[in-house]
């Protein structure tokens, strides 16, 4: 009923000046965005990860790293937020506000980084698995499957304890995890369109096994991919905040947000915003990765075209 | 809907953290089944066994100084006193004579007899716990009912302290057998002859005991009917349940809670010294750090105060030997390096590091990260950058075991007897040998030293031999000393008679509620 009614009045605003009867073309890209945008957590997610990628960005021309965000300064330790420290500072003097910016540069890293590369993998894994097929397809997958029987933080934590806390190790075993659910998803799509007449068509052209994949079949898949990508991203970010809550990614004193909350937790009593502004940090970034996601869900479903 | 759905997911997200955060505690039927005293207290962990051969830790101490008795008893100041052996003494070099209490029933109503200990001490002898607590007794031999021989090795003091660690609770063989025979475990009926009989325990949540109304001594007996003991990891959770009365002591709390807990008139502070000493250990048995200048540099980058500020929210006290100020066998006759960072570069340089250094410190667990990263932030001024590595215990116990860690941070707590305290982290015998000699620092001195305090008899003289070791250990800089901690008990106004020994064991039979 709204849906209809909006659409009668996109349709009824744009009708003075436009001949009806033109066939008006419009991208795949044009499309997508016309539908996601009329979701307004869509765009409330958008303006949040703007804003963190904003401050990831820019978080060395806001504030210095060696003397601002780690450096301690015992004179101003645990003061409540005031116009000098926007949301206080820590049990070493250090501003929350600071570490809070800073802290988004390493979340929105790890979570690029590991999404990223647990795309590709699990892209290219999906594709040659899918596309091939028969019993190569079979062995592939069940290591796929073999990898997805497994809770997915539970893997990662066996890969981090196994190869050690720190960082790289952190984004190694989050895309490890991630991988099969990417695999799986890809393949699926490759599945459903693989004997379509336009592969057909590209194949009595000439095109060898690569070709087809890459420039055929792989633009043609990437929507369901893109989505996936949106929810493990603000997976990643949790699973990092996790981790290094639980001291198995980031080590001190290199501000995370998981591990400025485990920091600040002995003081949640006396100091409640250390561990506040952190935690909201956390929160915002996956909710606005889920919104998005949703969103984009939607706006690239054909069935919910209008 | 799916606005809705969303919504939803942030309300859920909020509340998820909000709760994580917050660490509830369920399970509120405290006052459920009470006659007459009943008073609950909150630890920060649970214990591990009522077994006193399966466990050997601070909680599990408590409860199994509840439920049993040892034959030797070490009171508050660690001072020993007459437990279920009513006299002791050496007959000879290598003979222990103990007399054992008359009239002494367990729980289940026989009577305790020589029987009884011969098969408890060769029970635990047997312990990967705390066998080695009693390893010196060679043999043992039953005189009648009431009076043994211990055969021991070497007739040290160490021997009586073995006998008062709460690992020589003394059981009952009948009962034990018994349980055995059945496939049972200890922990299953739990029997002692102890101020407090065993009631119940569910493991991860709580353990209660209620008072022995036939315990044998008087001066010793329970004085509350009964006594709950909750694990609540959380120290946050546990001031709340404090301040609504949903528990009536906290046995350990952490310092960073004190300035809400001293601002509520119904709640008392109990401090108490601890034998606690926390402190960065050099793996001297490699390079670099096999060097004395380099190892005597960076112990001029501590910076007590700022550590103490940070670490310890303003409590506890700098040290700077190599076990707690209240540990028997400490001295603060030692070199003291204090925290001049101008010496530090100088003696960097003449260490042949003008330039500085990188290594890496071990951390065990998050609770010693504050003090590491005060460090971190120091070493950084003279161009030393040290990396933090924050390991849980397992992982940091496994690589001090095998000596391959640079430098590693941890506490250490003293024992009753300064061998137990000395001996892990000093006989040069246990480098990479069970992961307690964090300096691995090999020294035939301090070898001979431990050896010589071993068979003393005299006790101020085999404290010199302690003291010296504390003066070499300093003077060859194989610790970076920091803090000593203090320990907390947070008790509500309406309880008393609470106080722990130099080891911060608590024991529950002194505790009354009015």
């Amino acid at each position: 009923m709204k849906m209809s009614s909006l659409v009668m009045q996109a349709v009824t605003g744009s009708a003075p000046a436009v001949d009806l009867h033109v066939y008006k073309k419009r991208t795949q890209f044009g499309e997508v965005w016309r539908r996601f945008r009329r979701s307004k957590g869509a765009i409330v997610g958008l303006i949040i990860i703007a804003l963190m990628l904003f401050c990831a960005l820019f978080a060395n021309f806001l504030f210095d790293y060696n003397t601002e965000v780690i450096e301690p300064n015992y004179d101003e330790a645990l003061e409540t937020p005031s116009a000098k420290h926007w949301f206080g500072t820590d049990e070493f003097g250090r501003d929350v506000f600071a570490r809070v910016v800073f802290g988004a540069r390493l979340s929105l890293y790890i979570g690029l980084t590991s999404t990223t590369s647990a795309l590709i993998f699990g892209v290219l894994i999906g594709a040659f698995s899918g596309y091939i097929g028969g019993r190569f397809d079979s062995i592939v997958m069940r290591v796929v499957d073999v990898f997805l029987a497994l809770p997915s933080i539970l893997l990662a934590l066996t890969i981090v304890a196994a190869l050690g806390p720190n960082i790289n190790n952190l984004i190694l075993a989050i895309s490890i995890a991630n991988i099969p659910y990417f695999a799986r998803i890809f393949r699926a799509e490759v599945l459903a369109i693989k004997d379509k007449e336009f592969i057909e068509a590209s194949r009595a052209l000439g095109a060898n096994r690569n070709t087809i994949i890459f420039r055929e079949i792989l633009p043609n898949c990437l929507s369901p991919i893109i989505v996936q990508a949106s929810i493990i991203m603000a997976l990643a970010v949790i699973v990092s905040a996790e981790f290094s809550f639980l001291g198995l990614g980031v080590q001190p004193p290199t501000p995370e947000w998981g591990c400025m909350v485990a920091g600040a937790r002995k003081f949640l009593l006396s100091s409640p915003y250390l561990t506040i502004f952190p935690g909201v940090a956390i929160m915002l970034t996956v909710l606005a990765f889920n919104l998005v996601g949703d969103a984009l869900r939607d706006a690239t479903d054909p069935r919910l075209k209008h | 809907m799916r606005r809705k759905r969303i919504c939803v997911m942030a309300l859920a997200l909020l509340v998820c953290l909000t709760l994580s955060l917050a660490g509830c505690s369920g399970g509120n039927d405290s006052d459920a089944q009470t006659d007459g005293v009943s008073i609950i207290a909150a630890n920060d962990y649970d214990i591990t066994s009522f077994d006193p051969h399966k466990s050997n830790d601070i909680a599990s101490s408590t409860a199994l100084r509840a439920v049993y008795d040892t034959l030797i008893y070490a009171n508050e100041q660690l001072q020993f006193e007459p437990g279920l052996a009513e006299s002791w003494e050496y007959t000879d070099d290598n003979t222990l004579r103990i007399k054992i209490a008359e009239g002494v029933k367990f729980h289940n109503g026989t009577p305790l007899t020589t029987e009884d200990v011969k098969f408890s001490i060769e029970r635990q002898q047997k312990s990967g716990f705390v066998g080695d607590i009693v390893s010196s007794i060679e043999s043992i031999e039953i005189v009648d009912d009431l009076t043994l021989d211990l055969k021991v090795t070497d007739a040290s003091a160490g021997v009586i302290a073995g006998l008062a660690h709460a690992g020589a609770a003394i059981l009952s063989k009948e009962h034990v057998e018994g349980l055995e025979a059945e496939g049972k475990s200890i922990d299953d009926d739990p029997v002692g002859t102890g101020p407090f009989i065993y009631e119940s325990w569910t493991v991860g949540t709580e353990y209660t005991v209620k008072k022995n109304p036939d315990y044998f001594d008087e001066n010793r007996a329970a004085k509350a009917d009964r006594v709950t003991v909750r694990a609540m990891p959380e120290y946050n959770s546990q001031v709340v349940a404090l301040q609504n009365g949903e528990i009536d002591i906290s046995i350990f709390m952490s310092a960073n809670n004190l300035t809400e807990i001293e601002a509520d008139p119904s709640l008392t502070v109990v401090r108490y010294e601890t034998t606690e000493e926390t402190f960065a250990a050099f793996n001297c048995s490699k390079a670099p750090f096999d060097n004395v200048k380099l190892r005597q540099a960076l112990n001029y980058t501590i910076n007590r105060d700022n550590i103490i500020q940070v670490y310890m929210a303003g409590t506890g006290m700098p040290n700077y030997g190599v076990i707690g100020p209240s540990a028997v066998g400490y001295t603060g006759d030692v070199t003291k390096y204090e925290y001049d960072l101008d010496k530090a570069k100088a003696l960097l340089a003449e260490a042949g590091y003008p330039d500085g250094l990188s290594f890496n410190l071990a951390v065990c667990t998050d609770y010693y990260a504050p003090a590491a990263t005060v460090w971190q932030a120091d070493l950084k001024k003279i161009g030393v950058d040290m990396t933090i590595e924050v390991m849980e215990v397992g992982a940091y116990y496994d690589m001090t075991g095998s000596a391959e860690h640079e430098v590693a941070l941890s506490g250490w707590y003293g024992e009753p007897d300064p061998s137990t305290t000395f001996n892990p982290c000093f006989n040069s015998e246990l480098i990479g040998k069970g992961g307690n000699n964090f300096a691995c620092f090999k020294s035939d001195e301090i070898d001979s030293l431990l050896e010589q305090a071993l068979i003393e008899k005299d006790m101020a003289k085999r404290l010199e031999f302690y003291y010296e070791i504390s003066r070499i250990a300093t003077e060859n800089a194989v610790y970076a000393p920091m803090t000593s901690a203090e320990g907390f008990i947070i008790l509500r106004d309406n309880i008393s008679g609470v106080t722990p020994d130099l080891q911060g064991i608590i024991r529950l039979n002194g505790w009354t509620k009015s």
